[in-house]
């Protein structure tokens, strides 16, 4: 339809001198114009919405992956990056999609209709399209210099997020110690440093950008000549000039397109780097698949690496086990290692890390995360909240249920906390449970009646737990020890009873009993 | 720092004093584009008609080639300031941003400020939205400004040579940019809920991105895609309707070329205009205007997006600015005596806290002791200062402090400090760990601490070795919570003391702690162990958030809930 313009303000122009002009034309440009409101209404949003689509499709895909791969894999990158990922990077593969092939698409159909209009005749004129065609080139150029800045700049963007999410954790530590203006220099910092690589990338399209206002003027003055020298008269220098205008939109939109296509290009690399992560098994995965745990009616036997040692754990099924070890040992990383194990080979595990995290959701919603529950398990839920003692969270059992604990259970101590995580554990119907010093903040008489009614219920009768502490209390409510070091692996794996009796143990113990002369 | 807050008026945004120069220079770059846009019209009417004469075609030629070059290096210089003006301005905008928030205070209580703006929505305020202002330069909206002036110095140059039509044009091209911009208030709207929708969607990623390690070890149903998906939808409908307006508003700005076409074409019989090349002048004219209409429609759009992110930051700012106030650093403070009474405190839940008082001297040791849930982590928390106000009064070497109010209780949080296993550990070297940052005077504290802290020496890391906070043990984190504490030098300690999760080295090494900082200061400890039960000047013992009873070891050996409590531990 815009194509059809220039020919008809040519004839314009060549009525005007005959004085004849028809007021019945007003009418067919006032029909183009309505044309031209539906129709690229229409193609915009027929670029736009598969383009949306397909971000959200693309951010799904990333996040499923993310939950199902072993942490291993993206530990190298940090929440800032993860963050940068899911939500700037493919937002800007959006743009990429829906923009830069919208305008792409637009300069193709432009050249299609009006390459054989101009063709009919005035083919002559070609040679004055260069100036305006020569920016698109430039663009490419740009774009391409410009792709490696962006690439830089959104990592720098990731860092930047990464530590207001650093400050947005420690933002009461920075206030315990009044440190708030160190911190802001440290943002300012990292966040110059981002909007110097912006800068940068700016230079570059500041060269391009007004160009092609003057490869338009170029164009023009060179359709001048070429006029001139055929003998053509103004009116044909309108349509020429008509022409370029058809072609300059599609060409100044690449200006814009070059800058959504080189973020594009880059967001797509980061986007890229991560699948790879993720798709790829680390080097200490390889190795847990290798040596799959071999399980018994009885016996549990994993074999793993544990600093230079190789353990050959034997872990008794439908018992409790108690991993002991000093600070530093790397009793949290070992039963991370046994949890890793047993899920890369295909075994279901509920594991409570020393510092669990809870989503910012109601209490139930982080016990059954996101699991249709029976009536039943709402009441076992219940009964284990009291038991817990989380029921004086609210003032009955079902507002404890549904009350919100805010991003990283903010809402709730440290040790409410831990409590509803085990909970979730408890209820999670797998038959190994792994649990990371899980009473550090119970006192001793609550983790006494804690273990004994887990113990007397049928529920978990076949289920085995696998537990670390410090505390003779804890260690003494368990059926198997196995005290490990950095230095000589396992020292100890017995029942109970013998290892109490073991000196290495018994040493162990003495030492973290050296402060109660009372006992 | 200036905590000018900032209302919505947006040229309060965007005005930086320092760069005034920048300003002006791009001012001038606007004048020269209102002259080549003056300039245009006359040149390019003189080359359409010199086309049949020689002589004048050659000069009219190289006039417009000096002008279309001119008017290139204009828009370069005018892009490149205006990128630099806006670099700056980010950095400013993001800085103020990021200082008020760093700098407010803590709310529990009333409406829960620390929920209003979790980690995801403090994000997206701070970066998403402040980069609306930064798509202005990626879309090069900037050139709008040159596009309207440029625009009309054309039209105005015009009424000069056809009065009639130009005139007609000029009101009809006014209208047509005036009803844009009303268009594009009304999209402001739109666009703000799409950003309000992705800070929602910035605050599900974050949570969920935290908790990704979580989903791993516990078996779930697709926990994150299925939440995730919830958002992303959501969001999606909100962009969606966004486009609709935004893809219409934008056709509509294009099909102006025509219906101005049709209206040269009802104004001409009534113009006189008998040369073409004055015809053709005009219609140059429109279409050279089409295209900057069209830019303004679009950009105006682009404009109005981050008129919108700074809409929601000043909202944002706003909410900090009002109970900012600028506190003094109180680092080498003495107290040698504190009152303590609380008359009443309640948790919204219910939980309250009654009647408790206290009095301590320099170098005295308090411990506080209870069963799970008696409310002693609550008093501690209210002790810091930092948590919310409660009813009652604190007594410091005479100065009287009403805890009820907020500026009180800030002056005194000044005094504490709390060491906990909730302290944040930095993936930074232990140095910084310590000092945050300000190290005058760490090489003495280190020494001492190393000579009464043998652990540190056992341990064998360096002040110059990076952490990695994964590794601490809670053990660990109180220790460096508890150095942080000693180099800061407060008068007032508080210290959760851990119940388990300590080796036994670890547990001499935070006793060490304690009796290093304990003869210069006022030691508050909820306590676990039985150690400092005995090495405890009084002790307070809680239950269901009244005070038990309260005096010195020898004192409560007789008191039965006492005696139950020693026999757990």
């Amino acid at each position: 339809m815009q194509a059809e313009l220039p020919g008809r303000i040519r004839k314009l122009t060549l009525l005007m001198t005959d004085g004849s002009l028809a007021h019945a034309s007003v009418w067919v440009f006032v029909g183009l114009a309505a044309g031209i409101l539906v129709f690229r209404t229409l193609s915009r949003l027929l670029f736009f919405y598969p383009a949306r689509v397909q971000q959200k499709t693309l951010r799904m895909e990333l996040l499923n992956l993310l939950e199902n791969a072993p942490p291993d894999r993206y530990q190298a990158k940090s929440q800032g990056q993860l963050f940068q990922v899911l939500f700037d990077d493919i937002n800007n593969l959006r743009a990429f999609i829906g923009f830069g092939l919208l305008q792409i698409g637009n300069l193709i159909i432009a050249a299609w209709v009006l390459i054989p209009k101009l063709n009919q005749t005035d083919g002559y004129l070609w040679p004055a399209f260069i100036p305006l065609f020569s920016s698109v080139f430039l663009f490419s150029v740009m774009t391409m210099i410009n792709q490696k800045i962006f690439k830089k700049m959104m990592d720098k963007k990731g860092e930047v997020q990464q530590f207001i999410i650093e400050a947005y954790e420690a933002k009461q530590t920075i206030k315990n110690y009044h440190r708030e203006e160190r911190f802001i220099q440290g943002f300012v910092k990292v966040s110059g440093e981002e909007l110097a690589l912006f800068y940068k990338s700016a230079i570059g399209f500041a060269f391009t950008g007004p160009y092609v206002k003057l490869g338009l003027g170029a164009s023009l003055l060179w359709g001048g000549l070429l006029i001139k020298a055929k003998g053509g008269g103004p009116s044909d220098l309108v349509f020429f000039s008509g022409f370029l205008y058809l072609f300059l939109e599609p060409v100044m939109f690449l200006s814009w397109v070059a800058v959504v296509v080189s973020q594009g290009f880059a967001a797509w690399r980061r986007v890229k780097e991560l699948y790879f992560l993720l798709d790829h098994p680390t080097e200490s995965e390889k190795e847990l698949s290798l040596s799959a745990p071999i399980i018994s009616d009885s016996l549990m036997k994993l074999k793993l690496k544990y600093w230079d040692h190789e353990l050959n754990l034997d872990i008794t099924t439908r018992k409790w086990t108690a991993f002991i070890g000093e600070t530093g040992s790397g009793k949290s990383y070992l039963l991370t290692r046994i949890a890793t194990s047993f899920i890369l080979n295909g075994h279901k595990v509920s594991m409570v890390q020393q510092e669990p995290y809870l989503f910012n959701d109601t209490i139930a919603g982080n016990i059954f995360l996101g699991r249709e529950v029976t009536a039943a398990e709402e009441l076992a839920a219940k009964e284990l909240i009291v038991l817990f003692q989380l029921d004086s969270l609210a003032n009955n059992l079902d507002e404890v249920l549904k009350l919100e604990v805010g991003e990283n259970g903010k809402r709730l101590s440290g040790g409410q906390l831990k409590r509803v995580a085990l909970i979730r554990s408890l209820l999670s119907g797998t038959d190994v449970i792994i649990w990371d010093d899980p009473f550090s903040s119970v006192d001793i008489i609550l983790e006494k009646k804690i273990v004994k009614l887990i113990k007397e219920n049928t529920k978990w009768k076949d289920c085995t737990f696998i537990l670390s502490s410090h505390r003779l209390t804890t260690v003494r409510l368990c059926d198997d020890i196995i005290y490990v070091e950095r230095d000589s692996g396992i020292k100890t794996q017995a029942p109970l009873s013998e290892a109490l009796k073991d000196i290495n143990v018994c040493q162990f113990f003495k030492e973290q009993l050296l402060e109660t002369p009372l006992a | 720092m200036s905590v000018s807050s900032l209302k919505n008026n947006y040229w309060k945004h965007l005005w930086l004093r320092s760069e005034l120069a920048l300003v002006i220079f791009i001012v001038i770059n606007l004048l020269i584009s209102a002259v080549t846009g003056y300039l245009t019209p006359r040149l390019i009417t003189d080359f359409y008609q010199s086309l049949n004469d020689d002589k004048a075609f050659d000069q009219h030629f190289m006039w417009l080639v000096c002008l279309f070059v001119g008017e290139y290096i204009n828009r370069f210089l005018f892009q490149l300031s205006s990128h630099r003006y806006i670099q700056l301005l980010l950095i400013d905008i993001r800085k103020r941003s990021f200082s008020l928030w760093l700098k407010a205070p803590f709310k529990h209580k009333g409406h829960q400020k620390h929920d209003e703006y979790p980690l995801g929505e403090v994000l997206a305020r701070l970066m998403n939205d402040t980069d609306a202002v930064r798509e202005v330069v990626g879309s090069g909206s900037l050139g709008i400004f040159i596009d309207i002036i440029f625009i009309f110095s054309c039209l105005i140059s015009f009424l000069q040579l056809n009065s009639t039509t130009g005139l007609s044009l000029f009101v009809a091209e006014v209208l047509a940019c005036l009803l844009l911009i009303k268009g594009s208030k009304a999209m402001g709207t739109i666009f703000m809920e799409v950003r309000r929708m992705t800070g929602l969607m910035a605050r599900v990623v974050t949570d969920l991105t935290s908790g990704l390690k979580e989903l791993f070890y516990s078996p779930n149903p697709s926990y994150a895609s299925k939440r995730g998906e919830k958002i992303f939808e959501e969001f999606l409908d909100k962009q969606l309707h966004a486009n609709i307006w935004d893809a219409g508003y934008y056709s509509a700005a294009e099909s102006l070329y025509p219906i101005l076409v049709a209206l040269v074409m009802i104004i001409v019989p009534y113009a006189q205009i008998v040369e073409v090349a004055i015809l053709a002048a005009l219609i140059d004219l429109i279409q050279k205007s089409i295209s900057p209409i069209k830019e303004v429609a679009s950009k105006i759009s682009v404009i109005q997006r981050a008129g919108t992110g700074l809409t929601r930051l000043s909202e944002f700012n706003e909410s900090f600015s009002q109970d900012l106030q600028e506190r003094q650093d109180f680092t080498h403070l003495n107290v040698k005596k504190m009152n303590f009474t609380l008359n009443h405190f309640q948790y919204e839940q219910g939980f309250e806290l009654k009647d408790i008082s206290f009095e301590l001297k320099q170098g005295e040791i308090l411990g506080i002791l209870g069963e799970s849930g008696c409310g002693k982590s609550t008093l501690l928390k209210l002790l810091s200062g930092q948590y919310q106000t409660f009813n009652g009064q604190i007594d410091i070497d005479g100065e009287v402090i009403s805890p009820s109010t907020e500026k009180d209780l800030r002056n005194f949080s000044s005094y504490v400090s709390l060491i906990s296993q909730d302290s944040h550990v930095f993936t930074e070297t232990l140095k910084f760990n310590i000092t945050l940052g300000y190290d005058y005077g760490f090489d003495d504290f280190w020494l001492l601490a190393k000579k009464n802290i043998p652990y540190l020496e056992r341990w064998g890391i360096n002040p110059e070795d990076g952490i990695d906070p994964k590794l601490f043990s809670m053990g660990q984190k109180q220790l460096l919570s508890g150095l942080r504490a000693l180099f800061l030098n407060k008068p007032i300690i508080l210290m959760d003391e851990i119940s388990s999760g300590l080796d036994s080295e670890l547990e001499a090494a935070l006793r060490d702690l304690i009796k290093f900082f304990q003869s210069r200061s006022i030691t508050i400890i909820v306590t676990h162990r039985l150690e400092t039960i005995l090495k405890s000047n009084s002790l307070l013992l809680l239950d269901n958030g009244r005070l038990l009873v309260q005096g010195s070891h020898a004192e409560l050996k007789g008191h039965p809930k006492f005696q139950e409590f020693l026999s757990h531990l």
